[in-house]
């Protein structure tokens, strides 16, 4: 069955014959986007804001109609495991161009948690199992096919299912090795910030023989871990070796039944589950716990309170489409602007704070609430072919609203940069709305920060602060935190973009 | 916890096969992958069905018992 383009109940996809209708988006030009050029099945291209799948005639007649006719369509989508999707209409060349449900915000396997790499590489893993028993197979398993519907990922690349063929190993073996379980073993094992390391600076994951490299000896003793990451290492240096080295076809190396197939995903099943990563000792993780930060609980109360009442008159005033809380923590306030409805990103630095904020975000089903890893001195830039296959951080914005709690004397302490230029980002990352703390030089958190260097900021006061941020925004509402001595706003941006 | 052993002895044997030898040329990351793939299915699959064989055993069992101690909807 085929979704509705409203989301609502699934209905029977029906059949649209060719050329009966005229396609309104035959008449466009459809640039596929900068990430979509290697799957010769089809593109994914945008019109009018929002993000269209145009299928080639021989996919649409071919990989395309078995997925929708063997059934396993309507089973991904029953286990929430696929994108929904509605078909728009044929093309005159016998192309046929889908509407995927339409995601608010795309994010990258760099910016996960350890968490939500896990899931990505589970949920990659039961597509791929419900494939094969519909005859098919995932030709790929790129770790950014998945992306994150608040806390429940999900596969977004409809093309990626392929009929099956006897005796065929798993195509996608090499690259599930390298997007999922190399990261996560070396997240696991060795630490858990050389996961979105690698990741970001190896657009294709991690290869095999430099896990081997960086896991320690004991992982060897790790059947699985064995199995997948050191033993196809060793085959990497032995056929590298040899004379004319290259990979061998599988009609030269042999068959792979179905159950060897099953019995090799049932394996890496057990691998990735095997592994795990517990987030604690570090600052952020602790942040709001005992002696993390020196809020009482009624302060902290009166924050919330007035972090609440600030974004509910943003919503008010514009609507709240999508909200970034930069430095978030764990998210706890990050959830004020969720309960609002807006789709709300949570920035943090801190792997810990951002594993916990998932999990948190997981266990209550979180649909509008995502946790993902940051580092504000130096932002996801544009990566992959031609700079454009990744966005950067700003190039996936501007959100309608941005949050910097506690994050300015970080930024212009902590790493130097003139409040000018704060202003200046946070100006780019919101088109409208900015709810920032203010917290002043006398408080033990910015004392915290001078105590081990000179105190070469003689314009951080509260008045040098609103000086820099006139500039970009407006002043719309200015509070005093009870019982600590820093100070919350809410700016409007003097100039919004269209 | 899991039981690695069967595991653990079906790649030992793969092990022996594969020496560890390190290689300094450019590498293809794909290499090696296919290979890799019809050594381990083979290791991997006699495990795997028996683990299969004795979760569909266990599940028939336990549906076994649970159709005999459903409580009867009519309290009878």
């Amino acid at each position: 069955m085929t979704p509705t383009l409203d989301g609502t109940a699934p209905q029977r996809a029906v059949p649209v014959p060719a050329f009966a209708a005229p396609n309104p988006l035959a008449e466009f030009p459809s640039e596929p986007l900068g990430s979509s050029f290697r799957d010769p099945a089809g593109y994914v291209f945008r019109r009018g804001g929002e993000v269209f799948r145009r299928v080639s005639p021989e996919c649409a007649a071919g990989d395309y109609r078995r997925l929708m006719d063997s059934g396993l369509y309507d089973d991904l989508i029953g286990a929430g495991l696929l994108l929904p999707h509605g078909e728009v209409g044929p093309s005159p060349d016998g192309s046929l161009v889908l509407r995927p449900e339409q995601l608010g915000f795309v994010s990258y396997p760099y910016e996960w948690s350890f968490s939500q790499l896990k899931d990505a590489a589970l949920l990659t893993l039961e597509a791929q199992r419900r494939a094969l028993s519909c005859g098919m197979s995932l030709k790929d398993a790129s770790a950014y096919n998945v992306q994150f519907r608040g806390s429940r990922p999900v596969l977004i690349d409809t093309l990626s299912f392929e009929a099956y063929r006897e005796g065929e190993p798993w195509p996608a073996y090499r690259q599930f090795c390298q997007h999922f379980l190399a990261p996560l073993a070396l997240m696991s094992h060795v630490d858990v910030r050389l996961g979105p390391d690698l990741l970001r600076s190896r657009i294709d994951g991690v290869p095999a023989d430099l896990a081997a490299r960086l896991l320690p000896w004991k992982t060897r003793l790790k059947p699985h871990l064995y199995a997948h990451l050191h033993l196809p290492a060793g085959f990497q240096r032995k056929a590298g070796a040899a004379p004319g080295g290259g990979e061998a076809r599988p009609s030269e190396t042999g068959a792979v039944g179905r159950n060897g197939l099953c019995a090799i995903l049932d394996s890496l099943d057990s691998a990735v589950r095997s592994l795990e990563w517990r987030p604690a000792g570090t600052v952020w993780g602790d942040y709001y716990g005992p002696g993390g930060t020196n809020y009482t609980a009624e302060a902290m109360f009166d924050k919330e309170r007035l972090v609440a009442e600030f974004l509910a008159y943003a919503a008010a005033t514009t609507q709240l489409g999508l909200v970034w809380d930069l430095g978030a923590n764990d998210g706890r306030f990050s959830r004020l602007a969720a309960e609002l409805g807006a789709l709300t990103v949570a920035w943090d630095i801190d792997p810990a704070a951002v594993e916990k904020g998932y999990r948190e975000a997981r266990r209550r089903g979180d649909t509008r609430l995502l946790p993902l890893l940051q580092d504000l001195s130096s932002p996801s830039p544009d990566l992959g072919w031609a700079l454009a296959e990744r966005d950067s951080l700003l190039g996936r914005g501007p959100a309608d609203c941005v949050m910097a709690l506690a994050l300015v004397h970080h930024l212009a302490i902590g790493n130097n940069v003139p409040l000018g230029r704060v202003s200046a980002f946070l100006a780019a990352a919101s088109r409208r709305w900015l709810v920032v703390e203010w917290v002043p030089r006398e408080d033990s958190q910015t004392k915290r920060l001078l105590a081990h260097r000179p105190d070469v900021f003689p314009g951080y006061t509260q008045e040098g602060f609103e000086a820099a941020f006139a500039a970009d925004w407006s002043v719309e509402k200015r509070q005093p935190i009870p019982g600590t001595e820093r100070t919350l706003y809410l700016l409007r941006r003097r100039r919004v973009d269209a | 916890m899991r039981n690695t052993f069967p595991y653990a002895a079906a790649v030992a044997v793969l092990a022996l096969a594969v020496e560890q030898r390190p290689a300094h040329a450019y590498l293809d990351p794909g290499t090696g992958s296919y290979a890799a793939q019809v050594l381990l299915a083979g290791a991997l699959v006699g495990v795997f069905s028996l683990k299969s064989a004795f979760s569909r055993l266990v599940m028939r069992l336990r549906g076994g018992i649970g159709r005999h101690t459903a409580p009867n909807p009519d309290g009878e």
